[in-house]
């Protein structure tokens, strides 16, 4: 197997204009994500895990280090790449039909073809029937199926996801990690996934990433043996448990560091 | 605010919206009535009454100038609109995605708006004289303060998470402006439209009355010397009628383009 999207040394420090304070995102991060790979970056606040996600997409420059895609080093977002945003980031004056065809319409996708990938993006989601409404009068779980079918309807080699489900409710973002999940066995799409939530990344990846704070590094990375396709059942599974509390474990070590030092 | 154009046709015409211009009409009339009743058409320069001031718009358009003074005008205030809508749209646009730029020009826009536009007139007459783009530059000066200051409030609302968004999905810059920042900034260029369009049509008066004699404004003062109440009362009358209609227009333009817009 290829890498499909590389990170090679990595730096980024952000500079607070005001304050003239430093923050040491990023420290020389290497990270190789190979094709069909379900990677999950996960860390406290402050790791640099969004950083990273988004140097990956080009919308970030890094310091120093390269981002290489198929072996070929990128030089900002690309078509080859999609990526599902925290905020959800919909257009609320189109409708959700208008919001999935946004990337094809960019393209200048042939109007037929945009208007069957778009159908066929919607009703995988599940939200066939509303089609035709607009972002705010869907639940947020909604408005973010809407944010997932318009990064598939580009058809991209890898999806990048800014922790997707954060800002759901518990049992929301259940039932969507099991879509995911599903959507996700039917292609096996590269896809390199940012949360803070440790069941969540046990539940969707074939690898976690754990990365540290201050500056962010990857600490550990684990390979999630969990037998495929993952279902509620999963959740109940004892290896699932015990690699939940593995990484809680892990995880709270640096966040009681964090505060000692605060 | 944008209006909320919702794609629902049957129920244009619904029972509330029936009841509604049922009572406007009822208003209006019952307006006319008291008007004619305060009205008094026995001395000249007194209040006219509404059949008066009816009476004195079908002589003003039929046997006066009136259609010909209105074009007059017109030609003046539809030149320095359209002026101001092109200039204030794309500098307020400019101010707004541009911080720099807008920080740097912001205070000069305040101080403007300040200004007392009669203050300015003799100004703008030892610059441009008293011909046609003297009036121009007037209604120019007073409507592009507000479409500008307007559009630059629109783009700096816009919401980082879209542009960022479209961005990743490999907008240019041109699609940029197309599809997140123009559709975001729209309900407040539209704002600074119609505030604007109605200083114009002021200024538009201003400078006929106070720069140079001619259109509407001189045919106002020309009645008003003549102590012609009635005169004047219908030339108010048509300046009103053209500012409903062309506020309007902007309305129904608007609901156009943002069919489907909710805010």
């Amino acid at each position: 197997m290829n890498p499909a999207i590389e990170a090679v040394s990595i730096s980024k420090t952000y500079h607070d204009l005001v304050s003239g304070r430093e923050t040491h995102a990023l420290d020389d991060v290497n990270l190789t994500v190979m094709h069909g790979e379900f990677v999950c970056l996960i860390g406290p606040s402050g790791c640099g895990k969004t950083t990273l996600l988004k140097i990956m997409d080009g919308l970030l420059p890094s310091d120093s280090g390269t981002v290489r895609v198929e072996g070929k080093t990128m030089v900002g977002p690309g078509p080859e790449r999609a990526m599902v945003f925290q905020s959800f980031a919909l257009m609320p004056w189109r409708t959700v039909r208008d919001n999935v065809a946004f990337g094809l319409r960019l393209r200048k996708t042939d109007k037929s073809a945009t208007r069957e990938a778009v159908q066929h993006y919607i009703d995988l989601v599940g939200l066939r029937s509303f089609a035709d409404s607009y972002p705010d009068q869907l639940s947020g779980g909604m408005q973010q199926r809407v944010g997932l079918a318009r990064a598939l309807a580009v058809n991209p080699d890898i999806l990048l996801m800014d922790e997707p489900f954060g800002s759901l409710d518990a049992q929301t973002r259940n039932l969507l990690q099991v879509d995911l999940e599903r959507i996700w066995e039917a292609d096996h799409k590269t896809c390199v996934f940012v949360t803070h939530a440790m069941d969540e990344a046990v539940f969707l990846s074939s690898r976690i990433v754990v990365m540290s704070p201050r500056p962010g590094r990857i600490h550990e990375i684990i390979n999630v043996d969990l037998p495929r396709p993952r279902n509620d059942q999963t959740r109940t599974d004892p290896r699932f448990v015990e690699l939940t509390a593995y990484i809680w474990d892990m995880l709270r070590g640096m966040i009681v560091r964090e505060e000692d030092a605060a | 605010m944008a209006v909320v154009e919702s794609g629902r046709r049957s129920t244009r015409w619904s029972r509330e919206s029936l009841t509604v211009i049922g009572l406007r009409l009822g208003l209006l009339a019952a307006l006319l009535i008291g008007w004619q009743l305060i009205g008094n058409d026995e001395v000249r320069l007194r209040m006219p009454s509404a059949v008066r001031t009816f009476q004195s718009l079908v002589k003003l358009t039929f046997d006066g100038d009136l259609l010909p003074r209105l074009y007059q005008s017109n030609v003046a205030m539809v030149t320095g609109y359209g002026l101001a809508l092109v200039v204030g749209i794309s500098s307020g646009l400019a101010m707004g995605l541009v911080p720099l730029f807008g920080s740097i020009a912001r205070p000069y826009l305040l101080a403007l708006i300040a200004l007392p536009m009669i203050g300015i007139l003799p100004l703008i007459q030892a610059v441009f004289g008293i011909g046609v783009a003297a009036r121009v530059v007037v209604v120019f000066v007073v409507a592009f303060l507000y479409v500008a200051l307007n559009s630059e409030v629109g783009a700096r609302s816009i919401r980082p998470e879209l542009r960022e968004m479209a961005h990743s999905f490999g907008a240019s810059r041109w699609q940029m402006m197309r599809y997140i920042i123009l559709p975001q900034a729209f309900p407040s260029i539209m704002a600074g439209t119609r505030l604007g369009l109605q200083r114009a049509i002021s200024g538009m008066v201003l400078a006929e009355l106070f720069l140079s004699g001619v259109g509407i404004g001189s045919l106002l003062s020309f009645h008003r010397n003549r102590l012609d109440a009635g005169a004047v009362f219908a030339i108010a009358l048509t300046m009103v009628l053209e500012g409903v209609i062309l506020l309007g227009a902007a309305r129904w333009l608007e609901r156009r383009v943002t069919r489907g817009y909710v805010a």
